[in-house]
């Protein structure tokens, strides 16, 4: 979610969870030692570790396994080789560390200074525009800067009552969701209690 | 050949290889080197042909059963540290019969405690130079490193300069101080490290410190009852004896009802809390572990001790002893499932999340506890952990 105050950055024993100036939180996997500290941390649980149990068969990781065995797979339509980065967190995920989002790093980092929106339906700004963003089929997600208060970001969160998710962690995210006309954003986390016969 | 007269010398001097091992030592060391042969070498396999999906955790369990073994053994490392210090702070010398034992039983419990942790990390030596160099001060998982590797260091020097026979000088005394002031430093971290998560409200108490010191040195009291329950009462000397059947089970009996009663105030408070997170206290509330916990891990012991009796009987002290080590590692498994038993953010629509240790996760336990008995079976063997300094000659000279 790329929070303002992050706690996963906060309780990250060895600094592999950082901020960029940008405000993107990231992980350097070569400095990740796997304590899954940050997954405990962060309320939206948004962090994953790929060492686990799949749900379904064949586990794909075993179809594809990487030959160098350093990676948790190694999937045929992968991104190029050159832009694995682990510094950033950006690649095909290692074995025993943890993975996030990076809002795509690679690509927004490379974006022409001063772009106040990623506006992948111009064809000069869609190679750093996110991924999710620019898949959207219904143009559903945007990307800006929103410390512009000049930009469509910015514009949409006032017009369209953006909302934080968990706003009372205080880890304030920088991922808004449009609420627009709807009646409420799915904020809590009230679990259904009928496996343990309450109503 | 010079260095093996050296080596040979050198052995013969700190260790006491000529001496036939005892029964006891035979035992610990037979039962935990095969019980710590067939574990390490089972998740060794596991984890060589699996990785870390050999344990049943997941994105929303990530902390499972490997890391409610590792809270069994490292704050119960605190008790032992705490009665070999407390001639130094409190100037209570009736425990240094014991002294030189609980030093050694702090190591050992800490070693098979990092054993276990090296086993669950993902990247265990890697953690060896990111940990000291990322000096991430705010974090309470780094604090808590540096406070059991101090732990540690200083244990090993103290049990040094005990097994040299300097037992009263002034550095001992310092180090003896500071040994004292980290061993409650380190469980209480390793507290806040639940403590401190505000997203998992289960979790979140500034109490979480003081429960681990507590429960770890309720736990230490358990260990040391369960191995002095088999010293042989008629070779036994009779300060010691007093020690045995007198001292230690009443305050082992006293830190259970500490835990008794801090753990019923802690599950009245959360159930009576309507804040989202809390309603995993009752699903864990409902289940087996905690009633085994609750019954087996703190009643029973309670009941088995509760009178001078029954506190002279070594099958009693050594039943109870058993039960509250099951006990107290069933609370800690409770702890870690009640924080994470309920998804973050997804709970709205999900389920309580299902997680129960793998066969990987379970074999953890004869792993960590056979390196734990070995060592200390050796360590009873080869290191005169009976060794009793007698009076400080201060003390003496004052009164003379």
């Amino acid at each position: 979610m790329h929070c303002e105050k992050p706690s996963c950055m906060a309780v990250c024993p060895t600094g592999a969870t950082y901020k960029t100036a940008d405000g993107v939180v990231l992980i350097d996997w070569d400095r990740c030692i796997g304590c899954k500290y940050c997954m405990i941390a962060c309320p939206y649980g948004v962090r994953f570790y790929a060492e686990e149990k799949q749900k379904t068969q064949p586990d794909i990781r075993e179809v594809f396994p990487d030959p160098t065995g350093e990676k948790v797979w190694s999937p045929p339509w992968r991104m190029p080789d050159h832009v694995q980065d682990n510094r950033i967190g950006v690649g095909i995920q290692p074995k025993n560390v943890v993975s996030k989002c990076t809002f795509c790093y690679h690509r927004i980092s490379k974006a022409p200074a001063g772009t106040k929106d990623l506006d992948p339906s111009d064809p000069a700004l869609r190679e750093f525009t996110p991924a999710c963003v620019a898949t959207c089929a219904p143009g559903a997600r945007h990307f800006g800067d929103l410390d512009d208060p000049t930009s469509e970001v910015r514009r949409l969160i006032a017009e369209k009552r953006g909302t934080r998710l968990l706003d009372h962690t205080g880890n304030r995210p920088r991922v808004y969701y449009l609420a627009g006309a709807q009646p409420a954003i799915p904020e809590t986390r009230s679990v259904r209690r009928s496996r343990d016969g309450e109503a | 050949m010079a260095i093996a007269l050296v080596s040979n010398g050198l052995l013969r001097r700190y260790l006491d290889i000529d001496r036939r091992p005892d029964a006891l030592a035979i035992g610990m060391m037979l039962f935990g080197g095969i019980a710590a042969a067939i574990g390490l070498a089972w998740v060794f396999h596991d984890l060589w042909r699996f990785g870390h999906a050999a344990f049943n955790t997941s994105s929303d369990v990530a902390w499972g059963a490997p890391i409610a073994f590792y809270l069994f053994f490292l704050p119960s490392s605190s008790g032992p540290s705490i009665i070999a210090s407390a001639d130094s702070v409190f100037g209570v010398n009736v425990f240094h019969p014991i002294a030189k034992r609980c030093v050694f039983l702090a190591i050992v419990t800490l070693v098979s405690g990092f054993t276990i942790l090296a086993l669950e990390i993902g990247h265990p030596f890697r953690m060896l130079w990111a940990l000291p160099f990322g000096l991430q001060w705010h974090s309470p998982m780094w604090w808590m490193g540096v406070f059991y590797s101090l732990d540690l260091l200083l244990l090993i020097v103290k049990f040094w300069r005990m097994h040299v026979a300097d037992w009263h000088s002034r550095f001992m005394h310092l180090v003896s101080i500071a040994s004292f002031v980290v061993c409650i430093l380190a469980p209480g971290t390793l507290g806040l490290v639940f403590g401190m998560m505000a997203m998992r409200p289960a979790w979140y108490s500034p109490v979480m410190p003081m429960y681990f010191i507590l429960s770890g040195f309720m736990s230490a009291m358990a260990f040391i009852t369960f191995f002095t329950a088999f010293e042989p009462e008629a070779s036994t000397p009779p300060a010691l004896r007093h020690l045995h059947e007198v001292v230690l089970p009443r305050l082992f009996f006293l830190a259970l009802l500490a835990v008794a009663g801090m753990r019923f105030g802690q599950i009245l408070t959360t159930l009576w809390s309507n804040v989202e997170g809390m309603e995993a206290n009752w699903h864990v509330l409902r289940s087996d572990a905690f009633r085994f916990e609750l019954l087996f891990g703190l009643v029973l012991p309670i009941a088995l001790l509760s009178t001078n009796a029954l506190r002279r009987s070594a099958l009693v002290r050594f039943a109870a002893a058993s039960l509250a080590m099951a006990g107290i590692f069933l609370a800690r498994l409770n702890l870690l499932i009640v924080g994470q038993v309920v998804p973050l953010f997804k709970g709205y629509w999900a389920d309580y999340v299902d997680y129960w240790p793998s066969t990987t996760e379970w074999m953890l336990i004869p792993a960590g506890f056979g390196i734990f008995c070995f060592a200390y079976g050796a360590g009873h063997w080869l290191l005169r952990l009976g060794d009793d300094p007698g009076p400080e000659p201060a003390h003496e000279a004052a009164r003379a």
